[in-house]
């Protein structure tokens, strides 16, 4: 409201500002060319101008109404008395798997049969009001013209499938209704079978009809890269195909990938493996070289009912070189593993202990000095990434040095006098991870020295939990309600939208309770506007027939 | 243009009126009509070679004149009035669009001609601006009064006249001695020189015992009316362009001050003080007005048209 008040104020300013001069032809125009500049024209914003008019304020009591529309878009009125029924909340399934071809047709054209079947299995002569959603990754709410059963029918343009996933978890937490609507009853129809939680929702009651039917499909269900865990750098990727509801292993079944450099490669699928309704097989392709991959299934359309999980396309990222600031004198180590240099945005960065440092960054300190005895160990984190592989009963024979723990500090392996031998940073946010090793290996590659293994385990396990740190660039994303086109390397390879194995499972049906109804709400804004459009037109009339004081 | 109201009995009753009222005092400047016997008595001249030796008093010579002056009676002589009745036609005068000053102005000449015509006087329509071709018109005696209206339609015309053109040639001698000239007009005028040998000429006559009139058409107040307040964008005559203005109570005194000195200007020019002033009503802001109750009313009562036909009174 307050701004409205002020939008208000603005259009009497403007007007004000803007005087609308009338035009008069006089025959004693020639007496007026001596008179003083207007007022309007010295002062803008003369207070009094206003009140001069008639007009004025039937046009500014018509942009009241336009702003009343505005600010009450929202509002609705009672425009019929209600009554005792039901209030049906139709919420159908749009995602990708709505796609699936069953019986010569989309599982999307068999929505409105099931949902006249679910309430033609109900009294019929029950007074039911509806309204209508749709739902994949998001909820969606379709405004019907009136409550009726076949306003929601009429909609059947608006459920196509869309390539999305399906996100069954929106439908516990649904919006709350508009005031004044009561949802006695949740129609949900979709392709999956009923969850277990609906079985605990009291009210509304959900009444689900799961309208897939088993067929056979064959498609991708997963594509992962090998990445090495140091650089990140993928050298192979593997394809997981399913064939669904098949009676037989698909024996010609092949996949076909086409390289960067165009280079197509065709590789079959062996070694099926059986589970429950369907067979499951994966191949491994080489990426030695970084860039494009186009992968298509060679598979017969008669078998693949979902079409979506048939191609994909993935990248494979360039990068795969670590890049890491140095910063100890000993650089045998990064020229072995071949590390290059960076200063400005290295991976991580290894310094001696105590070094100052960017709290954002990824850091390995290193303690200096030896230790001067061998020590009893204290304790240490079990199952701590650094100590993966770790003998700790060597440990305590090492003689290795050990920090003073700060507050920035937490142990991971510490020794009796309360030092640290290994240590992290701790977890805060827009702070990277840091880790403290006691020394660097000397790279002898003894198995004997234990004191040489543990420092190398050490180093290598600090090294991988730096690097985990760092997301790896994913070979392809999803589509999301944001963006939901699958172009490049965006598929709708959203898990269980290719399932076509499940029975159907549908539960609930439309009880005979009656509850209150609302009346018939209508939104509020047309009686504004259709308001607004008298008064001009009353205003327009007066200024053309009313003579000069309403001009 | 509209066709005059029907108006024949108010127009035979002023007619009969100024037969039966005799005009008070007879003094003033003014020439009276004088009509009938031409044997009214003026004064004794002396003789003078030429003279009618029949008028020559022989016994007002002998008991008055000197021996050898002849006093000779002189007459005053037998004249009909002339109207002389100017019509303003510049384009201040086709305004305001629900009853024009030119269509007032055309029914006044209408009804004064018409009297006029009926009363055996003799009637001349000039037009005061506008092309010299057919500006003037002469009437005379009742018969002519069925070509009165047509012919003002053409005088006036159709479309406003140029302002910058005035026809004051020859207006000598459709002013006989006997005669009053009627302008009637909003007097709205520049007073650059056409204006002010027009109030030459109202001068001349005057001085030469003509009768002149202003006849003042004032639609001041219905445009005031019309106009209210606020701001406004005025344009029309005299204007060349759009004037926009905070209209107050203030400018509105200040412009009514502007109009009324500007007549008065003028009415010093012509030094006439003779006038007749019709103001269209406050009330005309409409298109619904019945223009010719209201003409009617005015003729009714207006003294100076009333006193126009007047007869001949007795001094004293």
């Amino acid at each position: 409201m307050i701004w409205a008040g002020i939008l208000m104020a603005l259009l009497v300013v403007l007007y004000m500002a803007q005087p609308r001069f009338k035009r008069f032809r006089l025959s004693s125009a020639r007496f007026f060319k001596e008179m003083p500049v207007p007022r309007e024209r010295r002062f803008r914003f003369s207070v009094s101008r206003p009140e001069l008019s008639r007009t004025f304020w039937l046009q500014l009591f018509a942009l009241l109404l336009i702003l009343i529309a505005f600010l009450l878009r929202h509002q609705t009125y009672k425009a019929s008395a209600g009554g005792e029924g039901q209030g049906v909340w139709v919420l159908v399934d749009t995602s990708a798997s709505m796609s699936t071809k069953q019986g010569g047709k989309a599982r999307s054209a068999l929505v409105a049969d099931t949902i006249k079947q679910a309430v033609d299995e109900a009294n019929r002569s029950m007074k039911r009001q509806f309204r209508l959603s749709l739902f994949d990754m998001e909820v969606r709410e379709i405004t019907l013209p009136d409550s009726s059963i076949g306003a929601v029918l009429n909609r059947e343009d608006d459920w196509a499938p869309r390539p999305l996933g399906t996100d069954l978890a929106r439908l516990r937490a649904l919006p709350q209704p508009e005031e004044g609507f009561p949802i006695t009853h949740l129609l949900v129809v979709t392709d999956r079978p009923a969850p277990d939680w609906i079985a605990d929702v009291e009210t509304p009651r959900i009444v689900w009809r799961d309208l897939s039917a088993p067929v056979e499909n064959v498609g991708i269900t997963a594509i992962d890269g090998a990445r090495n865990p140091l650089t990140g750098r993928v050298s192979s990727f593997r394809v997981e195909v399913v064939a669904a509801r098949a009676s037989s292993s698909p024996a010609a079944l092949s996949l076909a990938i086409v390289g960067p450099g165009g280079r197509r490669v065709e590789r079959p699928f062996k070694n099926w493996s059986r589970r429950e309704r369907s067979f499951t097989s994966e191949v491994e392709i080489s990426a030695e070289t970084p860039g494009s991959y186009e992968i298509e299934l060679n598979v017969d359309p008669e078998t693949s009912a979902y079409t979506f999980d048939d191609t994909a396309r993935i990248e494979i990222p360039a990068s795969g070189e670590l890049e890491v600031d140095w910063q100890l004198p000993d650089r045998r180590i990064p020229d072995l593993l071949g590390w290059k240099t960076e200063t400005e945005r290295p991976a991580f960065r290894v310094a001696p202990f105590g070094t100052e440092l960017n709290p954002a960054d990824a850091a390995l300190f290193v303690a200096a000095g030896a230790a001067t005895k061998p020590d009893a160990i204290l304790d240490f984190q079990e199952a701590h990434p650094l100590l993966r592989d770790v003998n700790l009963d060597a440990v305590e024979t090492l003689s290795l040095p050990a920090v003073e723990l700060t507050e920035e500090l937490r142990p991971v392996l510490r020794r009796d006098d309360g030092k640290a031998w290994l240590a992290e940073g701790k977890l805060v946010p827009g702070r990277g991870p840091r880790f403290v090793l006691p020394g660097l290996p000397q790279l002898t590659f003894d198995a004997e020295d234990n004191r040489e293994a543990f420092l190398l385990t050490t180093f290598f396990n600090a090294t991988r939990a730096l690097l985990a740190e760092r997301p790896p660039e994913p070979l392809y994303t999803l589509t999301t309600p944001l963006q939901p086109v699958p172009q490049g390397t965006r598929l709708v390879l959203h898990p269980g939208e290719g399932d076509t194995t499940p029975d159907a499972r549908s539960v609930g049906g439309f009880d005979e309770d009656e509850y209150d109804l609302p009346g018939e709400k209508r939104p509020f804004w047309p009686l504004a506007l259709a308001a607004c459009a008298v008064v001009l037109a009353v205003e327009r009339s007066l200024a053309a027939w009313g003579g000069s004081k309403w001009r | 243009m509209k066709p005059p109201p029907d108006c024949q009995r108010l127009l035979e009753s002023l007619r009969l009126r100024g037969i039966n009222r005799r005009r008070r005092g007879g003094s003033g400047r003014h020439l009276m009509r004088q009509r009938g016997q031409s044997l009214d008595f003026r004064e004794h001249l002396p003789y003078q070679p030429g003279m009618d030796v029949r008028h020559v008093d022989w016994r007002a010579s002998f008991r008055y004149g000197k021996p050898d002056d002849l006093l000779v009676k002189t007459f005053v002589a037998e004249e009909d009035l002339t109207l002389l009745i100017s019509v303003d036609t510049r384009p201040s005068m086709w305004l305001p669009g629900s009853v024009s000053k030119v269509q007032i102005a055309a029914w006044l000449a209408w009804a004064i001609g018409h009297i006029g015509l009926r009363s055996g006087d003799r009637v001349v329509l000039h037009r005061l601006y506008g092309s010299a071709s057919g500006s003037v018109r002469e009437y005379r005696g009742s018969t002519a009064l069925d070509g009165l209206w047509s012919g003002i339609e053409s005088l006036v015309g159709s479309e406003p006249a140029d302002a910058s053109t005035m026809n004051l040639r020859g207006l000598n001698r459709l002013l006989p001695p006997s005669s009053a000239w009627l302008v009637l007009s909003d007097f709205y005028f520049e007073l650059d020189p056409a204006a002010r040998r027009l109030a030459a000429a109202m001068l001349k006559a005057r001085e030469g015992n003509r009768w002149v009139i202003h006849g003042d058409l004032d639609t001041w107040p219905a445009e005031r009316a019309i106009m209210g307040n606020g701001a406004r964008r005025i344009e029309g005559p005299g204007a060349p362009e759009d004037i926009e203005c905070d209209v107050q109570d203030r400018t509105i005194a200040a412009v009514e001050k502007n109009i009324e000195a500007h007549k008065e200007r003028f009415r010093e020019l012509s030094r006439c003080n003779e006038r007749f002033h019709w103001e269209w009503s406050e009330e005309w802001t409409g298109s619904n007005v019945d223009a010719g109750l209201w003409f009617k009313e005015n003729l009714a009562r207006d003294p100076v048209v009333q006193q126009l036909f007047l007869r001949r009174g007795s001094a004293g």
